[in-house]
């Protein structure tokens, strides 16, 4: 999907660093602690669950879609084209939630699929992370 | 409390400075004898639009020299745990006299440029929302509304329950935004703004401002108006529990604010719940054991949270038809209730009164007992 200048970016900052480089090329990245294992996804460099320090690690993006809401009135004119879009909150096989936008027809997404992250490249600027069909 | 709504030609905090002449006149107070001074923002702070409430009301009121001053923040649970804190201090003899402000006023009468795609940006992981459409509450009340009707059968004319009785009280309120009664086919077809939510679903926006003096019983009792209680408290931050939209800190929160008051459920005769959405009323009364998880659709169904029904509930319109004053938007009316003075909806039994406050997307939860001077 091109860039829409209106569409808000994503701001990277030093702790989150390695999510973004790894974003402009396509690849989804989690932080992963060494010291017990977990996965997580705070953007802070600190796993939430020992206070070790993370290192961003590969992630297939795949994810359970828990819930869903499809956005049918927006007063942001970035997202008024878009109009409906389905926004879904999708736990990771590696365990952490995230809730992104829907790239495809809202119509099609459903509790219990399965979905992927890609990315919406915005040339200079961040990329934006969306889920896809798997 | 100031005018509320549509109320234009002055900042947030220009309406907390109102906010707080009022409450000192309906007090009988004077301005040297508060002491205290817990500040709170809304839309205005969160997005960083000019004159918002800030650490700067201090010296808006000409105030000097207080004893205790702080700009509190777990969003919507916010005014509760100011009159928490404000509670403790006067009960310590730290203070005297703590007045707690809210104010707001992110409606414009005509719409600078940029208007509507304000939006809170955020930086690393937390810049994430925007870039996603996730740009207002609604989207995420939305998603767990969903879930509850996925997990427990929940319907949307079991929200349209909610949005009609919660109406039905508003009509009665001189302050309430929306006055015009609705029904389940009214907020069936309203428009839809993030699918399960329709319009109706949805709180007003307000401008306005609301301040309330927290003092020692004692020196209520020798005040203008009849004293309100604080008999208990408690607050529940579920933060980012995975579950936490569907079972909300309400259920910590309030069992702690009943012990504290020496109160059971059956005790309460009015209840103020924080309702961003009508979802927000449903999960927050089935999180303080009104039913069974899962059963709040059919159980707050049938007018009972409505005028004459046996659960009366944000009584003067709550935030969905009332005015949208954060977590001050209950506790106004809990104070207007129990005092006795709320009108033709005057509920006849008003000696005790549950009032929750919630933060975020549920991340924060507050709640209050507060009881007529009996
Ligand atoms: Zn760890």
């Amino acid at each position: 999907m091109p860039r829409d200048e209106k569409r808000p970016t994503p701001i990277r900052t030093d702790g989150t660093a390695g999510f973004f480089d790894a974003a402009k090329h396509g690849e989804f990245m989690l932080q992963h602690c060494g010291n017990c294992d977990q996965f997580s996804f705070t953007g802070y460099r600190y796993c939430p669950n020992c206070y070790a320090k993370t290192e961003w690690r590969h992630s297939d993006g795949i994810a359970t879609v828990k819930s869903f809401a499809v956005v049918t009135e927006s007063s942001h004119d970035g997202f008024k084209k878009l109009l409906p879009y389905a926004v879904a909150t999708a736990v990771l096989g590696e365990g952490p939630t995230l809730s992104l936008r829907y790239d495809g027809e809202a119509g099609n997404i459903a509790i219990g699929q399965n979905v992927k992250v890609a990315f919406q490249d915005n040339g200079p600027d961040e990329a934006t992370p969306v889920w896809v069909a798997l | 409390m100031t005018d509320m709504g549509r109320v234009y030609g002055q900042s947030a905090m220009d309406f907390a400075v109102q906010a707080v002449a009022l409450a000192l006149d309906d007090s009988g107070l004077d301005k040297n004898d508060i002491d205290g001074l817990l500040i709170s923002g809304g839309l205005c702070s969160y997005l960083n639009m000019s004159d918002a409430v800030s650490m700067h009301l201090q010296k808006a009121l000409g105030m000097q020299d207080l004893k205790l001053v702080n700009e509190m923040n777990a969003y919507g649970a916010t005014a509760a745990s100011m009159l928490q804190y404000a509670a403790l201090t006067c009960a310590s003899g730290q203070t005297d006299a703590v007045v707690c402000v809210f104010a707001d006023a992110p409606l414009q009468e005509n719409p600078t440029a940029g208007y509507g795609t304000a939006i809170n940006v955020g930086t690393g992981i937390e810049s994430l929302n925007g870039p996603s459409g996730i740009l207002n509450a609604a989207t995420q009340f939305a998603m767990a509304a969903r879930q509850h009707m996925e997990e427990y059968g929940t319907t949307s004319e079991h929200l349209a329950e909610i949005a009609v009785a919660t109406r039905a009280w508003a009509t009665m309120n001189p302050f309430a935004q929306k006055r015009d009664p609705i029904t389940v086919t009214d907020h069936q077809e309203s428009r839809m703004i993030a699918d399960p939510l329709h319009l109706l679903d949805c709180c007003v926006v307000s401008n306005g401002g609301i301040a309330v003096i927290v003092t020692s019983l004692e020196r209520a009792r020798d005040l203008k108006q009849p004293p309100v209680r604080i008999l208990g408290w408690g607050q529940g931050h579920p933060g980012d529990r995975d579950d936490r939209m569907i079972h909300t800190g309400a259920r910590m929160s309030g069992l702690q604010a009943l012990q504290m008051a020496g109160a059971e459920l059956d005790d309460i005769d009015i209840r103020q719940i924080y309702d961003c959405f009508t979802y927000t009323t449903l999960v927050t009364l089935e999180d303080y054991g009104y039913c069974a998880k899962g059963e709040g659709g059919e159980a707050f169904s049938n007018g009972r949270l409505g005028p004459g029904g046996d659960l009366p509930t944000n009584t003067g319109g709550g935030q969905l038809s009332g005015y949208y004053m954060w977590g001050m938007t209950p506790i106004s009316e809990a104070i207007i209730q129990t005092r006795g003075q709320a009108g033709e909806r005057q509920v006849p039994k008003h000696d005790l009164t549950l009032v929750s406050g919630n933060g975020g997307a549920l991340q924060y939860h507050a709640s209050l007992v507060l009881g007529a001077d009996i």
